[in-house]
């Protein structure tokens, strides 16, 4: 052993009087760092998140809209969508995850009243959903969750749309998907679709980029409950959470929709979006996050087909495994997926009219020059040691983005 | 795989910039700065691209780096090859979190600004990397001072080790980044560029010229890559890396940024990367605004307003006089005709400057002051008189002067002692600005009763200001005597010389008899090595068990083994590069018979 190396600190102990607040220490934080979970939380009790989340009235929902939709037969219809101000997620209460922002529309006094007088509202505002074949009720959590929603309106929107002949779409976390929970709620409405944010079929990505707080082998428990209760079975993928760059993005989430086609009626891809308050919000601002690329998505699908399609077909064939749905938030902007600007809403639409047909040819004849960029973007991150990515600027003069970081 | 060594040999350095040979130290088969070739890169030759890196798919990702070339001993097979878990990376932006998961930790370590901040097992002393990735380089570079930071500790922490900023350099930035430490490169940023249609250039992006044949392709890329990374080795090699970087900073505001970042921490680190004595014909060229925040001229700076103190014999009157093109300023014409006519030795002359301030007489022989070059139209511009003033005001107020002749022609309104314009409008050598200093300094000096000392108080005056400036001190030189014709004057004591001024070196070299003198007043750093049997050559990491962190690059210091003082030897390495080095670190000088 050189003694030199034992005798003397080999670290930099140089930073004392420097100016300009400029470190030169290695590993000599005085403080204990944080944990992930410590950088989710921080925003949810800051002035503006306060302030934002008493300012909701508890009789109204956050939002209720429609949009065109599929029935599970194949039918085309429209759905009504309507996400209640809720007490939100109790994963939240305890940690949360790093993408989330629904902790921006939830309110902590939200009683069964208030939920029925959303309830009521959404049903007088569409007209007992008469001219919608389905209903999606979102609760920034988990509709069967009792800590979160009371089990009265749990009951109420089981049986309402049962009663109404609407197809039902909830979103719930994989725990809530227990035998007992489902055959208490078929016994009220036997036919629904439970939408699980899986996010991830990776149990490395579920922990670090997601913090899920669940694991795949919950949601094969899960989905192994639904199949038996005869429910069907929508599971939400995460496009590009972060820390992880666009190529591995896109090269793992094809493999994740290809392990999942099977056991999902449906499969929808969120691309990330920058929701304000989160961990995603703060890379973002720092310049350490782009939404992905529009072309991804693309990409994603096109490779994806075969696992939904194996025959190359599109939706309402017979053959078909799955359905494959994207609907990007925020396309176009630069805090949802985006392009170089000139092509967003041409890509962006057919990425839309493919959730609906299921057709490949929906993206014949889409091009743009940004297009290579965006290939050697992806290209590179597969190769360069750089988890993070290696993307550049998508938009501006072209020479102020080549130019050296 | 994963136990091979990189052979490496340091054949030029200037501060954190290196020029290593790759392979058999006696025959290298490559170079650093180089690159490394990715899957879908275009053929690069070997001489350019000695190593080729891939990874996995898995999340986090493996990744193997592997050279392309015998760089292993014996030098008879293609190594070494190495495999490393690049870990779970946080962004620099959550600096204040760690996930705990960080990359593997051999050969070949990935580093992360995540990993400096929480990582202690970077602090293990087993730990001897010999590539290091600094995985989040993209992102750090995208952050105010963090490129930097990350880079001098990074340098710091381990000098011996190969540094790759992954998809970070390009030909416009590569000597920027190579100033700063990092000796691999790759052409992420390149084929960006050429997806785009674009080139990217030593001078940076642009479209190819069609009128001249030029096209964005394979042989492009690598022409350019080729062409500056000749630039960056023969500047290493001639010590003028930085006349380049100067040139590239302007291809990015963010180059500007990162080197102003870094010259002020070189500047101010303890573990220094600066330099006492140069070599021969090494020059400080001071052509752009970039050169004022050169480390050399901060440091300067710094030592004058801080830790300068004028000759005892000389603190009495101030006279300011103007700079001259040739070095050392006693040798200009004008600076013969002021000496002329200033026929009292006893006023302390300084020279106001750009970028240095202020140089005083007895101090501008010797390094930074004897080698800058800067452009003179005559006109000083705001930043100059800004810094000249401030460090006047300081300094006369620090040396406690009774009185300023000023021959500059710049203004000092604010000094709070007399002061006396000489120059009144004229130029520094009109017969009349010349006549009213020689009558100041006559003046002040009958008026303060200062006589005029001898030639050699003078010299003395000036090597022991050398030697406070060069030395820890320069107590040693009580009761020394000077002898012998100038330039090359002999130290002694008594009948036995200590030291002779070598004007080549801009510095004092000290004989062996002055050893055991200087080991006892604590006038130079002390190095102590645990080398068995006698010691003959040079130093290496090896053979180092404790040293002075604030060597400079060219200094003198005492050599020293189980308590007892063997000899003196001279840095060929700045004490910031000292743990692990490869190659050599110090030249011996002297060997006293303690050595045997």
């Amino acid at each position: 052993m050189n003694k030199f190396l034992t005798a003397r600190p080999p670290v930099v102990t140089g930073g004392v009087g420097l100016t300009g607040g400029i470190r030169l220490t290695m590993a000599d934080s005085q403080a204990k760092p944080k944990r992930l979970h410590d950088l989710i939380k921080a925003p949810e009790n800051t002035e503006w998140a306060q302030k934002k989340k008493h300012a909701w009235s508890g009789e109204r929902p956050a939002t209720v809209y429609h949009t065109p939709e599929m029935l599970s037969d194949g039918t085309l219809t429209s759905a009504v969508t309507i996400i209640l101000r809720t007490k939100g997620c109790h994963w939240w209460w305890s940690s949360g995850c790093t993408f989330c922002g629904y902790f921006n529309d939830t309110r902590d006094d939200v009683t069964s009243s208030d939920l029925h007088a959303q309830w009521a509202f959404a049903r007088e505002k569409f007209a007992d959903f008469a001219e919608h074949g389905m209903v999606k009720v979102y609760t920034s959590g988990s509709l069967l969750e009792d800590r979160e929603i009371p089990l009265d309106f749990q009951e109420t929107v089981l049986r309402d749309c049962h009663e109404l002949g609407k197809e039902l779409v909830i979103e719930s976390r994989t725990e809530q998907c227990s035998e007992e929970k489902l055959a208490w709620a078929t016994a009220i409405n036997p036919k629904f679709t439970v939408a699980i944010g899986l996010e991830a079929l990776d149990e490395e990505v579920l922990r670090f980029h997601i913090n899920k707080g669940f694991t795949v082998k919950s949601w094969y428990r899960a989905v192994e409950n639904l199949q038996n209760a005869g429910l069907r079975i929508k599971t939400y993928l995460m496009f590009k959470p972060p820390f992880m760059s666009e190529g591995d993005s896109l090269v793992h989430t094809v493999r994740w929709i290809e392990g999942i086609a099977e056991l999902s009626d449906e499969i929808s891809i969120n691309p990330m979006n920058i929701q304000r308050g989160t961990v995603i919000d703060r890379l973002f601002r720092a310049g350490d996050y782009r939404p992905p690329w529009l072309w991804s998505l693309v990409e994603l699908i096109e490779r994806a087909h075969p696992f939904i399609h194996p025959n190359g077909g599109k939706n309402g064939d017979g053959e078909q495994i799955s359905r494959l749905l994207i609907h990007p938030t925020a396309a176009g902007k630069v805090r949802g997926s985006h392009n170089c600007g000139e092509c967003d809403r041409e890509v962006a639409a057919a990425i839309e009219r493919y959730s609906v047909s299921g057709d490949l040819l929906e993206f014949g004849g889409l091009d743009c020059t940004c297009r290579r960029i965006w290939e050697n973007e992806v290209a590179l991150d597969l190769v360069v040691p750089s988890p993070l990515g290696v993307g550049q600027r998508r938009r501006g003069p072209m020479m102020e983005r080549l130019r050296s970081p | 795989m994963g136990d091979a060594y990189l052979g490496m040999v340091t054949v030029s350095r200037w501060r954190h910039a290196r020029l290593m040979g790759l392979g058999d130290r006696k025959c290298p088969s490559a170079y650093t700065p180089c690159m490394v070739s990715l899957e879908g890169d275009p053929e690069v030759a070997m001489e350019i691209a000695p190593f080729s890196c891939s990874q996995d798919d898995a999340i986090p990702a493996t990744m193997t780096f592997a050279a392309k070339l015998c760089l292993s001993p014996p030098f008879t097979e293609i190594a070494p090859k190495w495999e490393s878990a690049i870990g779970h990376v946080l962004p620099p932006s959550l600096e204040e979190a760690d996930v705990g998961e960080v990359g593997g930790d051999g050969a070949l370590l990935p580093i992360s600004w995540q990993r400096i901040c929480h990582d202690t097992e970077l602090l293990n002393a087993d730990l001897n990397p010999q590539v290091l990735v600094l995985s989040d380089a993209l992102q750090l570079a995208s952050r105010p001072s963090l490129l930097a930071e990350a880079l001098h500790t990074i340098r710091l922490r381990f000098p011996g080790a190969l540094l790759w900023t992954p998809g970070l350099g390009g030909p416009d930035n590569a000597a920027v980044l190579v100033w700063m430490g990092v000796d691999i490169f790759d052409l992420c940023r390149s084929r960006q560029a050429h997806s785009l249609g674009a080139m990217l250039t030593p001078e940076g992006p642009r479209m190819p010229e069609e009128t001249l044949g030029e096209v964005a392709d394979a042989v492009s890329m690598t022409s350019h890559w080729a062409s500056e990374l000749a630039n960056i080795r023969r500047a290493l090699r001639d010590g003028t890396l930085r006349d380049l970087v100067e040139k590239r900073i302007a291809n990015s505001p963010r180059l500007v940024e990162h080197l102003r970042y870094h010259d002020r921490i070189t500047a101010e680190s303890e573990h220094t990367f600066l330099e006492t004595v140069v070599p021969q014909g090494t020059g400080l060229q001071c052509n752009t605004f970039a050169s004022r925040s050169d480390p050399a001229v901060l440091d300067w700076i710094r030592f004058i307003e801080e830790d300068y103190h004028c000759p005892p014999e000389q603190n009495t009157v101030l006279i300011l006089l103007p700079c001259s093109a040739r070095k050392p300023y006693r040798f200009s014409r004008s600076h013969r005709r002021f000496l002329e006519h200033i026929r009292n030795s006893n006023p302390h002359q300084v020279m106001v400057t750009a970028p240095l301030g202020l140089v005083p007489r007895d101090l501008e022989r010797i390094w930074p002051a004897c080698h800058y070059d800067v452009p003179v139209t005559g006109d000083w511009d705001f930043d100059e008189l800004a810094r000249i003033e401030s460090m006047v005001e300081k300094f006369v107020s620090r040396q406690g002067y009774l009185a300023v002749i000023n021959h500059s022609g710049i203004e000092f309104p604010k000094l709070q002692v007399p002061i006396i314009d000489t120059r009144c409008g004229d130029s520094a050598t009109a017969p009349a600005s010349l006549q009213r200093l020689g009558d100041a300094v006559d003046e002040l000096c009958e008026e303060n009763g200062l006589r005029s000392h001898k030639r050699n108080i003078i010299l003395m005056a000036e090597y022991r200001s050398t030697a406070r400036r060069q030395m820890s001190n320069d107590s040693w030189m009580e009761g020394l005597k000077i002898v012998g014709r100038p330039p090359r004057h002999k130290l002694m004591l008594g009948e036995v010389q200590l030291a002779q001024w070598n004007p080549e070196r801009g510095g004092l070299s000290l004989t062996k008899s002055s050893l055991p003198i200087l080991y006892e007043h604590d006038s130079l750093p002390v190095v102590e090595i645990a080398h068995e049997g006698s010691w003959s050559g040079d130093i290496f990491a090896q053979m180092v068990t404790d040293y002075d962190p604030s060597i400079r690059m060219g200094a003198d210091f005492l050599v020293v083994r189980d308590g007892v003082l063997i000899g003196s030897a001279r840095a060929s390495a700045p004490g910031g590069a000292w743990p692990n080095s490869p190659g050599r670190l110090a030249r011996s000088h002297h060997r006293l018979p303690a050595a045997k």
